[in-house]
């Protein structure tokens, strides 16, 4: 009896030690929990990009208690530190405080990743966030109107949203071809010539080769709707293209009715001298460049030819030569916006980008006369 | 032949042997998941001399005297963050360095597969050990 007391007296005794050192364990492993995930908040909005975006998924896994990590994150070091990835990653929170920053980061016009801001709740938008799509189709920024097409159509599980339609006839092609996209997700194929144009667009800015990051996007919608790439490749020569590009050509007219094979925009003397693009989420884009005629020409793609005098362009190329030659080529902290000269120095063949506020001084009259220019057509 | 002289060997074959041109689009159409088995696609240019277009990034902010390099497919953050297939490691060739500069580079070298982790967190899944940068 004896026994039996003394046994079940150490087995209370042990259950009541437990009872004591549970709640110390529970709350050290839940401070070590919290620490994690701060860390991972850190992480997600530090300078070593390569690992923001792993960080950012680690916070959405840890659901409630990852973004309350944010949250701690934001209200110690403000909103302005959140990164792209963290951003976009907000969108995957499946939480209403989440969403209302969200929200909130979509309306501060002063915030760098609006657009991302606004894709990160296109991903899972809700029906009582039409109104706020909606008010972003008409953007400046292509990448607004891009995220509000996105959401609309996300919204928009029956039927199609009449933006969808509305954005073919968008000014810049890369929201008409992703107009196209959508739509021929929804087996509504009166986008294909627009796709199929798209194929065959060339453009870039001195270096950068913009057309073949298009013909990249355009592809892809049409691998998914004929099956197959039909051998385009994006990044081969034109007349390799041109091949698969017919073929398309053909499948799309038989799909929808003949159509004439859309010619890419021609611009006569594209010997481009001198450039200035400036790449904005906050402000939309803007590429202007002047050709070996002394013409200036506004925009990517199609671009447009701009009234300037000869004295004007002449100012132009005199700037350009005053300009840093040689040296840095990138100055600042570049995030989403950006200024790129191109054309400068004696020889015309250096150029630069700039991080908004980090252009050097020696180039500061000819990007104050490039934006002149763009004013000036404007009016 | 003594395994002394066949990998410098093996090594002069891959640095001799024409490369092998390869796009972004290549890498990355694919979603990555930390521990997956890569697409085979992908695993076969692992130890094959690749040529490639893209733009350089520094790991953090540095511009200047890099060691080492990032490529990706697109110049700003803009289009959305660069995931893990769409960036490649460039390491250069001891003693050389290099500075950031603002248009797409080529580069040539000896291109590597696999995940390679620090601190739990995986820092990239494709590599080339530089030849040429142009």
């Amino acid at each position: 009896m004896s026994d039996t007391r003394r046994i079940l007296g150490s087995a209370v005794l042990a259950i009541l030690l437990l009872i004591a050192i549970l709640p110390a364990q529970t709350s050290r492993a839940a401070q070590t929990g919290d620490a994690k995930l701060l860390r991972y908040a850190k992480d997600a909005c530090g300078a070593r990009w390569v690992i923001r975006r792993q960080a950012a998924k680690r916070l959405v896994k840890a659901g409630k208690a990852g973004f309350s990590a944010v949250e701690k994150h934001i209200a110690q070091e403000g909103r302005t530190v959140l990164s792209s990835e963290l951003v976009d990653a907000l969108g995957d929170f499946d939480n209403d405080e989440a969403r209302s920053l969200l929200i909130s980061l979509v309306g501060d016009t002063e915030f760098y990743w609006r657009p991302q801001a606004l894709q990160a709740m296109a991903k899972k938008p809700r029906v009582s966030e039409a109104l706020l799509f909606r008010s972003f189709c008409q953007a400046d920024s292509y990448l607004l109107r891009r995220a509000a097409l996105n959401g609309l159509d996300g919204i928009a599980t029956k039927s199609r949203p009449p933006e969808l339609g509305a954005a073919l006839e968008d000014k810049d092609l890369r929201i008409r071809v992703h107009a196209a996209g959508l739509l021929l997700e929804r087996e509504d194929q009166r986008g294909l010539p627009i796709l199929i144009g798209a194929l065959l667009v060339e453009d870039s800015f001195f270096a950068v080769d913009y057309g073949s990051q298009l013909r990249r996007t355009a592809i892809q919608w049409l691998k998914s709707w004929a099956g197959s790439d039909l051998g385009y490749r994006a990044n081969a020569p034109a007349q390799e293209r041109r091949k698969a590009v017919l073929t398309f050509h053909e499948k799309a007219s038989h799909a929808i009715g003949k159509f004439d094979l859309p010619t890419p925009a021609k611009t006569e003397g594209t010997a481009w001298i001198l450039g200035f693009e400036r790449r904005s989420c906050k402000k939309g884009d803007l590429v202007l460049r002047l050709d070996k005629k002394g013409r200036v020409w506004r925009g990517l793609f199609h671009p447009r030819l701009l009234q300037t005098s000869e004295e004007t362009t002449a100012k132009l190329t005199e700037l350009a030569s005053q300009a840093p030659s040689k040296g840095r080529r990138v100055h600042g902290k570049i995030r989403c916006d950006y200024t790129r000269l191109a054309g400068l120095g004696d020889k015309a063949s250096f150029s630069l980008r700039a991080a908004p506020g980090a252009m050097p001084a020696a180039a500061d009259a000819l990007v104050k006369l490039w934006l002149e220019l763009a004013r000036a057509a404007e009016k | 032949m003594s395994m002394k002289y066949l990998f410098p060997l093996l090594a002069l074959l891959f640095c001799t042997s024409d490369p092998v041109s390869v796009d972004f689009a290549d890498l990355s159409d694919f979603d990555f998941e930390e521990g997956m088995t890569l697409p085979a696609e992908v695993r076969k240019l692992d130890g094959k001399t690749i040529r490639i277009i893209g733009f350089m990034r520094s790991e953090e902010d540095e511009v200047d005297d890099l060691e080492a390099f990032i490529i990706v497919n697109q110049n700003c953050d803009c289009e959305g963050a660069v995931r893990m297939n769409e960036q490649i490691y460039c390491i250069l060739p001891e003693g050389e360095t290099v500075s950031i500069t603002d248009e797409p580079v080529k580069v040539e070298g000896v291109f590597e597969v696999g995940e390679e982790k620090e601190d739990g967190y995986v820092l990239s899944i494709y590599r080339i050990v530089v030849t040429k940068l142009h």
